[in-house]
């Protein structure tokens, strides 16, 4: 099985797992929106194409390290593996950087979230916990000899406004599952989607 | 909490969806509740029954003078050997959204027979956690979050605790405490020190908190306070689901 079948025809025992599982649910979960925003992402750089510069640069570097050209004439089939990998590395960094770095100067991606909030977006980001659980902002830590409780809520999709993350104004009145963490006080303090 | 207005603003401004109406506050109405999650207690307490009613209320003074106020209570159960109910009403949501009234979970733990149980009365269904186990929720669930990482800017070297002698508060005699915490200025961009107060009044005969007051400038007050204490030994029928309770079935994960 290749790693692309393995993706796209996951194991039943991995989804029966994680249909049992949370803390797997959670981590599978948090991986299908990682792989969908990276193509969300790659389709938007689709048509960004790389410099002429950059190509010139790469040959120029290139030949400056090894020292061919005019002296040696090697045959590019006869060049060393290593030399071509070496290039390709660079071309590889150069072409990621030329494409990703210029696109988000010159075109920053829309959102729905004003500059105060993209600065609550940064200190939310620390605090989510290895399980997933994001602290509910304006509310008192959670002493560690606290006794919780967790209860299972099916919350408006606008619940995802209110610890920073982005929805869509199409979604906003859907609705979406989630365990809420409920301190010893019995006031919500963190909570963990299950989308 | 300003920047979650902002972006309901920001919103709003663009008018509703089709077939949509205005949107509400973060979470707005509708919440609901699925299920609890059983899970072993943090620490097991004998000998020191008690019945009481927690009751948790929280004021805060936004910037423009509005006032954000919530109450919620919880019925606390425990018996001699350490077993403990708790009915725990869901209106402390807060900007999560807002469930219909008298909506409540139950959690119990029994460490007599390691088995925890988390009730929904409303559809009278009960899970249920053997120790060792792991429910959905898993036992990194029970645990609270990893605090450092919670309270940054908090030191505990610039905190002051001081005594407030001895007061009976419901009946139970307590030792109360006050620390006071400072963050300093420019920690987290403060132009002024920050003074987290929290009172602490500890009953040693109930091995737990019977009123805690915390005032913090960026959370406003919180005062939790148990109430109608009574020291009788608890019937044992409360810490196990009712006959009429169904254990829930597990369902799958949403996709």
């Amino acid at each position: 099985m290749s790693c692309e079948e393995f993706w796209n025809q996951m194991p039943d025992s991995l989804v029966n797992h994680a249909s049992e599982c949370a803390a797997c649910a959670g981590r599978l979960a948090r991986e299908q929106r990682l792989t969908a925003k990276l193509r969300i992402l790659s389709a938007e750089l689709s048509d960004v194409s790389t410099p002429a510069r950059v190509e010139a640069n790469l040959l120029a570097a290139f030949r400056a390290t090894h020292e061919i050209g005019s002296r040696t004439q090697t045959r590019w089939w006869r060049m060393p593996v290593v030399a071509w990998t070496a290039a390709g590395a660079m071309a590889a960094a150069l072409i990621l950087g030329v494409a990703v770095l210029p696109k988000r100067h010159v075109a920053p991606p829309a959102t729905h979230h004003s500059a105060s909030t993209q600065v609550e977006l940064a200190s939310f980001n620390n605090q989510e916990t290895d399980d997933g659980f994001i602290r509910i902002p304006n509310t008192p830590q959670i002493d560690p000899n606290d006794d919780v409780n967790v209860v299972r809520m099916e919350l408006p999709k606008s619940a995802m406004l209110a610890v920073g993350l982005n929805v869509s104004p199409e979604q906003v009145s859907d609705t979406v599952e989630a365990e809420v963490m409920l301190g010893s006080d019995g006031l919500a303090r963190a909570v963990r989607f299950m989308e | 909490m300003a920047g979650t207005f902002l972006v309901c603003g920001g919103l709003s401004a663009q008018g509703p969806p089709p077939g949509r109406g205005r949107f509400g506050p973060p979470g707005g109405p509708g919440a609901r509740f699925l299920g609890g999650e059983p899970g072993m207690p943090g620490r097991i307490v004998k000998n020191a029954p008690f019945t009481g009613d927690l009751v948790t209320e929280t004021s805060q003074t936004l910037s423009d003078g509005n006032h954000i106020k919530q109450s919620t209570t919880a019925h606390l159960v425990r018996d001699s050997e350490g077993r403990t109910r708790r009915e725990q009403s869901l209106s402390g949501l807060g900007a999560l959204g807002s469930t219909a009234r008298n909506v409540e979970a139950v959690f119990i733990s029994d460490p007599v027979t390691g088995i925890s149980y988390a009730l929904n009365p409303a559809n009278r269904t009960y899970a249920k956690l053997a120790e060792g186990g792991r429910g959905r929720g898993g036992r990194n669930a029970k645990q609270a979050p990893n605090g450092p990482r919670w309270e940054r800017g908090v030191n505990s070297a610039d905190a002051k605790v001081e005594s407030l002698g001895k007061q009976t508060i419901e009946g139970v005699p307590a030792d109360g405490t006050r620390t006071t915490q400072t963050i300093p200025a420019g920690t987290m961009g403060n132009e002024l020190p920050i003074q987290v107060v929290t009172e602490r009044w500890y009953s040693a005969d109930l091995h737990m908190d019977v009123m805690t007051r915390r005032t913090d400038p960026r959370f406003g007050e919180t005062v939790t306070k148990l109430t109608n204490v009574s020291r009788a030994e608890p019937n044992h029928t409360l810490f196990e689901p009712p006959s009429d309770y169904a254990a829930e079935e597990r369902r799958s994960v949403q996709q």
